[in-house]
């Protein structure tokens, strides 16, 4: 019984060290386990770690306009990054890139990612806006159905991952100005026969759910996850009947793999672009069919105060619109200006 | 009766009539075990040509997979196996731990313990894992109890199978005949003597096959862990890059073959364990 037991303990600890160790996401990280073992204990308390010693000076040409730095904001600077949540599934917003090395100076704990292992319009304006506050931006892959159920624990500070503005998220988060405005479009299979959009009345159409396409597709404005009706260019088909996966990407793959319960998706004009790019047999059926709003969020329920936080997010945003960064990156990842403001 | 060695006057030790019989059940177990194994072989064969994408005669159609990618990305994907292991490893430890003593409380005399097993086994097994891996990340630190993702992960797991486990070793537990607690209480042992040296012996060996079945499925849970964003274990990484790439279906494919070698271990141990166990049946 005793061997069972000393078996047992050196499992524990080895699955302990294995379990630690894997945090870090390069291969040459996870090559080398025996010294990650002194930053395993670390970080296996909760996810803050100390301020470096060069705070002060970063603290000092860390705000462009001169807001008091007070609550989470200073806390950020305290600790020289920003932790930023983005949900890792999109192509090109957001997507891991396996090519990236992670940084040997990075002050991002283990268990979260640089902006060098990933790539993305969100990832860029992470790191810009990072860069605009005067701290590193580390990011954290979190599902995105717990992104949205707000409450976040104080376990990451903001959220930039084209979350639409919409009145029920607005009860829990606080929403900086919109960074660009997403086209949404509905995409057919190319031998669906379907040339306009009235066609596709009593027709199924898939969509991600609980997104504010399924709302359209839906024909329910009134839903928490609608943008506002105003903001609808195009009025839904009557009676489509709404399949809805657990993302849009699912309804890609679907007919990729050559499936037939339906032969229509809405989803983001980007997304079809990318979809498009990469085999999927469909075509965008027409133009836009309403441009949601898609801004920072910051969790209301954070422990501090985040209201300094949020006006310097709201400055770095109107500063990147009128310096034409947003637009740079917008022509680089989806090649065109996403980021006006509809008139 | 004489061999034909004696019959040439060499001498030599006869063989009796049981060993022979004996070997001839080891040859038959031989032969049966070599069958099996080949069987296996042939239908391994079977499943990589029909992932080979090679063309096949009588216009029999197999799927193509992008090799590329999957030699670009293995080592990506792979690095995530040490989580998982890692993960599953400790859940199991925990849940075996409070599978036990959930059983056990389920057979007490004492209210209070009764009510707190069978209320815990009732309520976890009622909810939905993903929910408690939730409370446990997000809800907990509103008590002032902050985990990381990745023990929030381990506690959820090991939780949820702890619930679940425990009702394999209750009826374990109760298969064990009557006789066996009456004779051990004629012997003049205490009831925990009982427990500890009759009746949990005789109870581990019927509750190993379905707890091996808990163990491999826990080890495909622990790809929920990686939804607080702060682990990124096998499958994460197998989503995330087929997703990047758009080559989910050789992506996944990777992960399925680790998560089978994974599988393939531990019921090579689970079959070890089992022969130890009943080797006063043999």
């Amino acid at each position: 019984m005793k061997k069972l037991y000393i078996f047992i303990g050196l499992i524990t600890i080895a699955s302990l060290l294995l379990a630690g160790c894997g945090g870090a996401t390069t291969p040459a990280a996870t090559q080398a386990p025996a010294t990650e073992i002194p930053t395993t204990a670390a970080t296996e308390a909760p996810t803050m770690t100390e301020a470096p010693t060069s705070a002060p000076t970063e603290a000092a040409t860390a705000t462009q306009a001169p807001v008091v730095a007070s609550g989470l904001l200073a806390t950020i600077q305290k600790r020289g990054y920003l932790l930023v949540s983005t949900d890792s599934n999109y192509e090109p917003y957001s997507i891991v890139d396996t090519s990236g090395k992670r940084p040997s100076d990075t002050k991002c704990p283990s268990d979260v990612l640089t902006t060098a292992e990933m790539k993305g319009f969100d990832v860029d304006v992470a790191a810009e806006l990072g860069k605009r506050l005067g701290v590193e931006t580390c990011l954290v892959t979190v599902d995105w159905a717990i992104i949205t159920a707000g409450n976040w624990a104080d376990k990451w500070d903001i959220s930039v991952g084209s979350m639409t503005v919409t009145t029920g998220r607005q009860k829990i988060f606080e929403f900086t100005s919109p960074y660009y405005y997403v086209p949404a479009g509905v995409a057919v299979t190319k031998d669906s026969g379907i040339t306009s959009i009235d066609q596709l009345a009593g027709k199924p159409i898939c969509v991600g759910e609980s997104t504010d396409y399924e709302a359209w597709a839906s024909n329910d404005p009134s839903a928490p996850n609608s943008v506002p009706e105003d903001s609808w260019l195009v009025k839904p088909p009557a009676n489509m009947t709404v399949i809805p996966q657990s993302t849009d990407q699912e309804c890609a793959q679907a007919i990729k793999s050559g499936r037939k319960e339906f032969s229509a998706y809405a989803t983001s004009t980007g997304v079809i672009a990318s979809n498009i790019t990469d085999g999927v047999p469909v075509v965008q059926l027409g133009g836009p069919i309403f441009l949601e709003p898609d801004a920072i969020a910051i969790d209301k329920a954070h422990s501090e105060d985040i209201t300094s936080l949020v006006s310097t997010l709201n400055d770095a945003v109107k500063a990147m619109h009128e310096d034409g960064t947003l637009t740079t990156l917008s022509m680089k990842w989806f090649k065109e200006d996403l980021t006006q403001a509809p008139k | 009766m004489k061999s034909d060695a004696t019959v040439a006057g060499i001498s030599e030790p006869a063989i009796s009539q049981a060993e022979l019989l004996f070997q001839a059940q080891q040859r038959k177990m031989q032969r049966f075990r070599t069958s099996v194994g080949v069987s296996w072989i042939v239908l391994l064969l079977v499943m990589i040509t029909l992932f080979s994408g090679v063309k096949l005669p009588l216009g029999l159609k197999t799927i193509h997979l992008d090799t590329e990618f999957i030699r670009d990305n293995l080592r990506f994907i792979a690095s995530g196996i040490g989580v998982t292991i890692g993960i599953s490893v400790l859940s199991i430890i925990l849940a075996t731990l409070l599978a036990l003593l959930a059983a056990l409380g389920r057979l007490s005399n004492f209210p209070p313990i009764y009510a707190l097993s069978t209320f815990y086994v009732s309520l976890i097994r009622g909810t939905p894992l993903f929910l408690q891996l939730f409370f446990f990340f997000l809800a907990l630190p509103q008590l002032g109890i902050v985990l990381s993702g990745l023990w929030s992960g381990v506690l959820a797991l090991g939780l949820n199978y702890g619930a679940y486990m425990s009702e394999i070793f209750r009826s374990g537990i109760a298969s064990v005949g009557k006789g066996q607690r009456e004779a051990a209480m004629a012997l003049g042992m205490t009831p925990s003597q009982t427990m500890r040296r009759v009746v949990l012996p005789q109870a581990l060996r019927f509750a190993i096959p379905p707890t091996g079945n808990e163990f491999i499925a826990m080890t495909k849970d622990s790809a929920l862990v990686s939804a607080t964003g702060f682990v990124h274990e096998l499958m994460w990484r197998a989503t995330k890059v087929g997703r990047a790439y758009f080559r989910s279906m050789e992506a996944l494919i990777i992960a399925a073959v680790f998560y089978w070698i994974m599988t393939l271990i531990l019921s090579y141990f689970q079959s070890r364990i089992e022969a130890r166990f009943s080797r006063g049946d043999r």
